[in-house]
């Protein structure tokens, strides 16, 4: 086995049964997002059960029946019908009889829809907790409320105006959309196009956060724990060269980090996808529309990401050489990285061309920005700018690992101290 | 033959001068002892002889080979025990010395060498534990064990009983002088001035940065008609 292998191993060894980073890392993100995600299915779930309502009806002419009848047909409802005669008396009962909303239909009801003056109905809503599910169910009522309202105008319009379609005088003016994508136009509106898109917009800069953080944490970790558990210097009068030092620590850091970042890809796309389960399968794929990466897009986008990693290790090590302990590192790891990361975000909401050019500029500069500049540069097929990144991340890179080649080499590595939030130990004679 | 070779040795932090021009020899199959009280820069000096600190000036060899010029081929020659020294905790004892082994031999020498640093450790049973595990004693004799069992041709030991017993210290000197008669040198420093009476061949006494003299142990009790070590030392201070 080759020193650098040994190190390598050992690295992952160390790390691995690292109760904290085994727990905090891996355990937490596969465990607690998707637990979070249940749980809030379970509470969407009781929303989207059953609703009772109840109705008081005190009018006699036949749109309050229509009303009736409208909701008995909606499939998530049950009706129920107070046996008091007061309100009083049916809100009691609403309340001992797990009737969420209770819907009064005053006297003249159907006389005022007739007449178009404007009917009126009451709801009370019966609120046990402050749990999502006793808020939502108003809500429901409320668009329940609000298709029987365009029901009844479609009766009213078809009894006043017989030989029109009520729909459009409804909604006289409809639109038919459509989009040029590079030059190629497709027959769906701009917001589906940006729904395909979103995910891929989202997912690349969330992931590369994750992941960025985890990485520069990490080898914050490992390099601060030699120096906070007294090991570093048995380690570097070792007959090995200390680049084999810097690179077997750097490549058992990234093997944790990037199982702590699938584990909390995993977990965060768990988590996630109890949002989606309302959503509808688009037919449309990004492929049909020309905006889908190709595999040597995917390769591309690989390589920045790659090269990205690499930057915030090197860059993450430099800095933790300076510390001496693991909370300094951490912090100054955090303080450093975070800055460079965060604002790659914007590329969430905003495309690059649309941008100031000042702030353009200071992204371009920014490494971390780069792959989430790829990721929508590749859909567009525009590949000039996806190299330039690559290249200008292996340039970064290359010049922070040299730096941190140079600060293994030197004392510095041993006597450089920064310590944030904790006291300086004395040096030795 | 000369093991170390240390002359003139400067070394500055910042605006603190830590060494201030020292010198000496320690021959192979030596035990060579420097003594001095807390920031006399006996550490300092056992960290620039282990290539881990730069020099400001003068010159450090060692078995020929310059620290400055050429530290990967000093760190071919020696075994470095710093005196706050720890091992990885999430390693078992027996994980940890199979690390080692590694970077000094291969093969079927590993687990010879692993054999040897795990009689060394007296740790038995619980060389299988990791280390986090252990007490302070026992990490430190793992740590002993570790930066012997290769024979390392310079043994630079810092403090070496720091944390043990009486009895486990006195079992780690004994180890360290069995080193000595097989030909290993060895470079110590320590605060107890009557272990490195008991260990050491020659002596070096450091005050403030400088060597305030050096030779047998018996040599500097007949020149300062002393009875130890430690009666020598004070009345060297004094002669300053």
């Amino acid at each position: 086995m080759s020193k650098f292998t040994a190190i390598l191993i050992k690295e992952m060894k160390d790390l691995l049964r690292d109760p904290k980073i085994v727990v905090g890392m891996i355990v937490v993100p596969l465990v607690l997002f998707p637990a979070m995600g249940a749980m809030f299915r379970t509470g969407m779930k009781s929303v989207e059960s059953e609703i009772q309502i109840g109705v008081m009806n005190q009018d006699t002419g036949h749109f309050s029946q229509e009303l009736i009848r409208i909701l008995e047909d909606n499939p998530g409802v049950k009706l129920y019908q107070p046996q008091s005669s007061s309100l009083e008396g049916a809100i009691q009962e609403a309340q001992t009889n797990d009737v969420k909303v209770l819907l009064v239909i005053p006297p003249g009801f159907s006389a005022d829809v007739e007449d178009t003056t404007g009917a009126e109905i009451d709801m009370y809503a019966v609120v046990e907790g402050l749990g999502m599910s006793e808020v939502i169910s108003s809500s429901r009522v409320d668009m329940i409320i609000q298709g029987i309202n365009t029901q009844l105008s479609r009766t009213i319009i078809s009894e006043k105006v017989p030989d029109t379609d009520p729909g459009n005088i409804l909604q006289p003016i409809t639109t038919r959309g459509y989009t040029v994508v590079r030059g190629k136009t497709v027959n769906v509106p701009p917001a589906v196009i940006a729904g395909l898109v979103s995910s891929q917009s989202f997912i690349v800069p969330v992931v590369l956060m994750v992941m960025i953080m985890f990485v520069a944490q990490m080898a914050a970790t490992s390099m601060a724990t030699e120096k906070e558990n007294k090991t570093l210097e048995t380690l570097l009068t070792l007959p090995v060269s200390r680049l084999s030092i810097l690179a077997g620590k750097m490549g058992g850091t990234a093997v944790v980090s990037l199982i702590s970042a699938v584990a909390y890809i995993i977990g965060f796309s768990t988590y996630m996808s109890a949002f989606q389960f309302g959503e509808v399968e688009s037919a449309l794929s990004l492929k049909d529309v020309g905006l889908a990466i190709t595999p040597v897009g995917f390769l591309m986008l690989g390589i920045s990401i790659f090269m990205a990693v690499l930057a915030a290790l090197s860059l993450s090590m430099v800095l933790a050489v300076f510390t001496q302990d693991v909370r300094s590192a951490q912090s100054l790891v955090s303080f450093t990285i975070m800055p460079l990361v965060f604002p790659s975000m914007i590329f969430i909401f905003a495309d690059m061309n649309s941008l100031p050019v000042a702030l353009r500029y200071v992204l371009l500069a920014l490494p971390f920005s780069h792959p989430t500049i790829a990721a929508s540069a590749l859909a567009l097929k525009n590949y000039a700018i996806v190299l330039g990144g690559i290249v200008y991340l292996g340039v970064f890179t290359l010049v922070v690992l040299l730096i941190a080649a140079h600060m293994f080499n030197t004392e510095r590595v041993v006597t450089a101290k920064i310590t944030l939030g904790r006291k300086k130990s004395k040096s030795k004679g | 033959m000369t093991a170390i070779e240390v002359v003139d040795l400067v070394k500055n932090y910042a605006n603190i001068e830590a060494l201030r021009g020292i010198s000496f020899m320690v021959n192979k199959g030596e035990i060579f002892g420097l003594i001095g009280p807390n920031g006399a820069g006996k550490t300092t000096t056992l960290r620039i002889v282990a290539t881990l600190l730069e020099i400001s000036s003068g010159i450090v060899r060692v078995f020929g080979n310059d620290v400055k010029k050429d530290p990967e081929r000093v760190r071919e020659k020696i075994s470095y025990l710093p005196e706050e020294a720890g091992a990885y905790k999430n390693l078992s004892g027996i994980e940890y010395l199979n690390f080692m082994a590694q970077f000094y031999t291969n093969g079927r020498d590993i687990e010879e060498m692993v054999a040897t640093g795990t009689s060394i450790s007296g740790l038995e049973d619980r060389i299988n534990d990791k280390v986090s595990t252990y007490s302070k004693g026992m990490t430190r004799k793992l740590l002993v064990a570790r930066s012997l069992m290769m024979n390392p041709p310079l043994a630079i030991l810092d403090e070496p009983t720091s944390g043990l017993d009486v009895i486990n210290s006195q079992e780690v000197r004994g180890l360290i002088k069995d080193h000595a008669r097989k030909g290993c040198t060895v470079l110590l420093s320590s605060h107890n001035m009557l272990e490195i009476e008991f260990l050491s061949s020659r002596v070096a006494l450091i005050g403030e940065g400088r060597i305030l003299d050096s030779g047998t142990p018996g040599e500097l009790k007949n020149r300062y008609s002393a009875q130890n070590l430690e009666e020598v030392f004070l009345e060297a201070v004094s002669h300053e």
